[in-house]
């Protein structure tokens, strides 16, 4: 039997490679939907990272995100009867995500100050990124990223809730511009907008940190 | 690409990616999870509200965003639809060829009609040489209750017909200005078309409708007349802590003893009254 045709009607995802794994966690859906409820501990054991990773990006606060994850997916087993196919699951667990983060924001509840995870130094990626703005070394260094992970956290929280969603979204969670659309549950165009913007506020707050 | 100092540029990019590499460690995930099946148990046994069982066809899924606005703007709707049903109408008019009286009917709290009680009501007859006479008296009581006018240039028909006789007047311009009067109003309407028996005996003076729904008016006495001596009252209110314990004449009867007495001798008497327990001592 046709996959597509099986999972009803078409999910809105940008890649093949979205489109692959929209369908796979669909069928674990249908599990869940029938009353497999262990089957949801696969959702959570592939999406709490990045569940977590966007809650804590837009925070800049673990233990509040830990607690906001998890009544995401809390939120997400209460209503997974509900989930009727019209996105992709990811796009619904992350929508949930980020109007239960929003929301909390809105209403001041969370703590004002940072709890931010260490910076882990030693991936690729990361040791090019550092080794490129500093040529400190042992203790120095380690004090260099930490100075650099607060600013970069205090500029994040200078943007606005949205403007920091997409920002978000879009630079460290790596989604498409329409996929944050369908998060956000705004235009392509709103969310190009508010990125340009961000990414100009940030520019000039992180100026000092970039090199040409 | 290199710059000048042998580096690579460092864009905004590059730096938020940075914050990918903020991940919490393995550990904090252990406890993370033990925490979310305390929860996922604790939501699993959690009743639910009934609203949120229901589960609403995929046709109603894309209004859910305009639950709020569409509730408001039927409770709205519902407003304007009651305020426009239940509005008083501005008058009612109806013309009478005998315009030699007008009627004032004051009624506080109800309305006549269709069983509603009427607490306090009063109904006078005015003739053309009591016009000024009649504002007066209209306003004594208009200010506290729904004020109905019926005037003297109606025709009288029907069941309604049956009330003019009362009043011995003409009719009636209705004027109500509440929900409460628009029940009046009604009330007379019903009147109006009623023909039946019922109706003409219960208007009938003979078997004395008047007397009945509206007790006969006293005359108003006077504020001031109303006031009592103060020094009957003292006398009054001596008496009375003097006796309390021993009498059981009413006060009237004191009041009325002491009136006769002079200040002296009531305190005379005062003095040698003396209330204890269950008995009077009285010296002599």
């Amino acid at each position: 039997m046709d996959a597509t045709k099986a999972l009803g009607p078409k999910t809105l995802v940008a890649s093949p490679e979205r489109q692959l794994e929209a369908d796979s966690d669909m069928e674990i859906v249908r599990r869940v939907q029938a009353g497999d409820v262990a089957a949801f501990d696969r959702l959570i054991l592939k999406y709490r990272e990045r569940v977590y990773g966007i809650i804590y990006h837009m925070t800049s606060n673990r233990e509040d995100s830990a607690d906001l994850a998890q009544d995401t997916f809390i939120k997400a087993f209460q209503s997974i009867r509900r989930f009727g196919g019209q996105s992709s699951f990811f796009t619904w667990l992350y929508r949930i995500a980020v109007n239960s983060t929003l929301s909390h924001l809105r209403k001041g509840r969370l703590r004002s100050f940072f709890s931010l995870e260490r910076v882990n130094s030693d991936e690729p990626v990361s040791r090019e990124i550092i080794d490129a703005l500093t040529d400190k070394t042992g203790a120095d260094r380690d004090t260099f990223v930490h100075e650099l992970q607060e600013k970069l956290n205090d500029a994040m929280q200078k943007l606005s809730t949205k403007h920091r969603t997409v920002v978000t979204l879009f630079e460290i969670d790596g989604l498409s511009h329409q996929e944050i659309a369908e998060v956000m549950d705004c235009s392509v165009g709103t969310v190009r907008s508010r990125l340009h913007y961000a990414k100009q506020l940030l520019q000039s707050e992180l100026q000092p940190y970039t090199r040409k | 690409m290199m710059n000048q100092d042998g580096k690579r540029p460092v864009t905004l990019e590059d730096i938020l990616r940075l914050k990918r590499a903020e991940r919490p460690p393995a550990e904090f995930w252990d406890r993370f999870d033990r925490e979310l099946r305390a929860k996922q148990l604790a939501a699993l046994l959690e009743k639910r509200p009934w609203w949120r069982t229901i589960s609403m066809p995929r046709i109603f899924s894309g209004v859910r965003r305009y639950h709020l606005p569409l509730g408001a703007t039927a409770v709205l709707a519902v407003t304007i639809f009651s305020v426009r049903e239940y509005r008083a109408p501005t008058s009612a008019q109806l013309t009478t060829s005998t315009p030699d009286y007008r009627v004032v009917m004051n009624v506080g709290a109800g309305s006549v009609g269709n069983g509603v009680s009427v607490s306090d009501r009063s109904m006078h007859v005015v003739t053309p040489n009591e016009t000024s006479n009649e504002a007066t008296l209209s306003g004594q009581v208009a200010a506290a209750a729904p004020h109905f006018t019926l005037s003297s240039d109606a025709t009288p028909s029907g069941g309604l017909a049956q009330i003019i006789p009362l009043v011995g007047a003409g009719s009636a311009s209705v004027a109500p200005s509440s929900i409460g009067a628009k029940w009046g109003e009604d009330g007379f309407a019903a009147l109006q078309a009623d023909d039946s028996s019922l109706s003409r005996n219960l208007l009938n003076p003979s078997r004395g409708f008047e007397s009945r729904v509206m007790p006969a008016r006293s005359r108003p006495v006077e504020p001031l007349a109303q006031m009592k001596v103060p020094s009957g009252s003292r006398r009054s209110n001596l008496i009375a802590s003097a006796t309390l314990a021993a009498t059981t004449v009413p006060l009237l009867t004191s009041d009325r003893s002491a009136r006769g007495l002079s200040d002296e001798r009531l305190y005379d008497t005062v003095s040698r009254v003396n209330a204890r327990g269950a008995g009077v001592l009285v010296k002599f």
